[in-house]
């Protein structure tokens, strides 16, 4: 049977890399221009706030991986503690949230070859997809490797941004939109020049931007000493938040005000434009289309990967778990691909709503991931308080602060129904939900119907 | 030792050798609910008039409701441990 099994040709490096970069896309380069227009400078503040609760989300995740060697995926740990029905729900949802993800960065690199190509944005849309599969199609090694570069890429680009913007500030630098100031976080209407409801309205894309961090704990279970590789990874979060996030949009906040950035463009381009170096916001912008075409890459594989578990677990249908001569699930990679293009589609039909909606809808789905994580851990505490007692890695202030977190992301989603904007994506959604639930129903009463006939 | 109906009522009592009335329990379970929804209406009506001062489009109620649906996860896990 070696013959039928997937190649598991990523090292280390690749995973924890990957795991890394794949956190850091469009939602950070391109989303955040739209966040900052709508929240100002406060928007540091709603980076740091889902960023914290993100870290509790982890360290529940973390503690339950922990608590039992068996588990490989987050559908494992649904299924013990919530039963069947979320294992297969969470795990379809999880690829939904995958390729909702994966297509609002395919609308993101039409969005970036605008910069240099007066074209509609569908059509490098379509390109890009099209160089995807075929690469996918490949040997996952050579995935692994254009990744683990793409990744670094772009991890150099935030810490050189950071390190330029520090030297700016120091300097006193005058841009086009003026000097180089601290000040300039607080000097254009405030922290919060569009009151309370413009830093609330900027949480849905925050929430965006941190999509897929709990790849750093799942991959971390992954490696060969998950006891030490675990806590070591989720404690690193809070200083990644602060870097890569925090720090950014602090930098980028002090090198141009917020008055300066709009939503349709990136902001780190822009800030490379402002302070007069047209050839390094070139390079800026290749750089965030590598991102957005690398993230699109990463969503490919990991959206073909979770369909083909959930077909070999019997929770999906059994062609999707055929491998073609290179070991690559083509199947599940040919059906994936074809529901990512449907962002391509959106481009063309609504390219001003596209990015909104898909990155709308991709973060409701996540919160249900983050929220199913939460409530797992709230059922691990109460119901196997022996394996609690023996953790070495207990996730802190359980369980208030899991309902803090849960509060938290129900108030997101009120906020998602209450703006104009998200609201038609939030209602949408739920649409998913009754989808997979009438299919586990159907799938259980189908298999105990040939038991009864067997 | 509370030896309130209240305090009945959470099973406080069981050391005595001592229940309440299964009538009176739930009555005295009812009141304490008031009693905790009447707090947390409280504190969610204040947080909304700040939010609101602050902010006349949607600042409030997000935040009110943020705040209040903290408040019943945190008393339900105390009263019925939920989930």
């Amino acid at each position: 049977m070696a013959q039928q099994e997937l190649k598991r040709d990523l090292s280390n490096r690749h995973v924890q890399l990957i795991a890394i970069g794949g956190t850091i896309g469009t939602g950070l380069f391109l989303g955040s221009g739209k966040a900052i227009q709508m929240a100002g400078p406060s928007i540091i503040f709603a980076y740091l706030i889902v960023g914290i609760a993100l870290f509790f989300v982890l360290r529940a995740l973390g503690e339950l991986l922990l608590s039992k060697g068996g588990y490989q995926s987050l559908t494992d740990i649904a299924e013990d503690y919530l039963g069947p029905w979320a294992s297969f729900v969470t795990g379809w949802t999880y690829w939904f949230c995958w390729i909702m993800t994966a297509m609002a960065d395919v609308i993101a690199v039409g969005v970036y070859v605008q910069y240099w190509f007066d074209i509609p944005q569908w059509i490098p849309a379509v390109i890009c997809l099209i160089i995807l599969l075929g690469l996918n199609l490949l040997t996952v090694k050579l995935f692994g490797e254009l990744e683990f570069w793409f990744a670094l890429i772009k991890v150099i680009t935030i810490l050189a941004l950071i390190g330029i913007g520090v030297i700016l500030l120091v300097m006193g630098f005058q841009t086009d939109a003026g000097t180089v100031t601290v000040q300039n976080l607080w000097e254009h209407g405030g922290w919060f020049p569009n009151g309370i409801s413009g830093f609330l309205l900027s949480f849905q894309m925050v929430v965006f931007a941190y999509v897929g961090v709990e790849l750093v704990g799942v991959s971390a279970a992954e490696t060969a000493n998950p006891q030490k590789n675990i806590p070591s990874a989720i404690n690193k979060i809070p200083l990644r938040i602060l870097f890569f996030y925090v720090g950014a949009l602090i930098v980028l906040l002090c090198i141009n005000p917020w008055t300066e950035l709009t939503a349709a463009e990136s902001p780190f381009v822009k800030t490379f434009s402002l302070v007069g170096i047209p050839v390094a916001a070139g390079i800026i912008n290749f750089v965030v289309l590598t991102s957005a075409a690398s993230a699109c890459n990463s969503g490919m594989f990991s959206t073909s990967r979770i369909l083909y578990n959930l077909s070999n677990q019997d929770q999906g249908p059994a062609h999707l778990a055929k491998l073609n001569k290179n070991h690559v699930p083509s199947n599940a990679l040919w059906i994936s691909t074809l529901v990512v293009s449907a962002g391509a589609l959106l481009s063309k039909l609504i390219p001003e709503q596209a990015f909104g909606i898909v990155t709308t809808i991709s973060a409701i789905c996540f919160i249900w991931v983050w929220s199913v994580i939460l409530i797992c851990h709230l059922r691990y505490k109460k119901t196997r308080p022996h394996l609690q007692a023996k953790s070495t890695f207990k996730a802190p202030f359980t369980p208030f602060v899991n309902y803090l977190v849960l509060a938290l992301f129900a108030m997101v989603l009120l906020i998602m129904l209450v703006a104009e904007e998200t609201r038609p994506a939030l209602l949408m959604t739920p649409l998913w939900f009754i989808l997979l639930f009438v299919l586990y129903w159907s799938r259980k009463k189908k298999k105990e119907s040939t038991k009864i006939s067997a | 030792m509370d030896h309130t109906i209240a305090g009945a009522a959470s099973g406080e009592t069981v050391g005595l050798n001592f229940t309440a009335p299964k009538g009176s329990q739930s009555q005295a379970k009812g009141q304490k609910s008031i009693e905790y929804l009447f707090v947390m209406r409280i504190i969610v009506g204040v947080a909304n008039i700040i939010c609101y001062s602050y902010d006349h489009e949607i600042g409030g109620h997000p935040i009110s409701f943020f705040i209040g649906f903290t408040l019943l996860l945190i008393v339900s896990h105390w009263r019925f441990y939920c989930f």
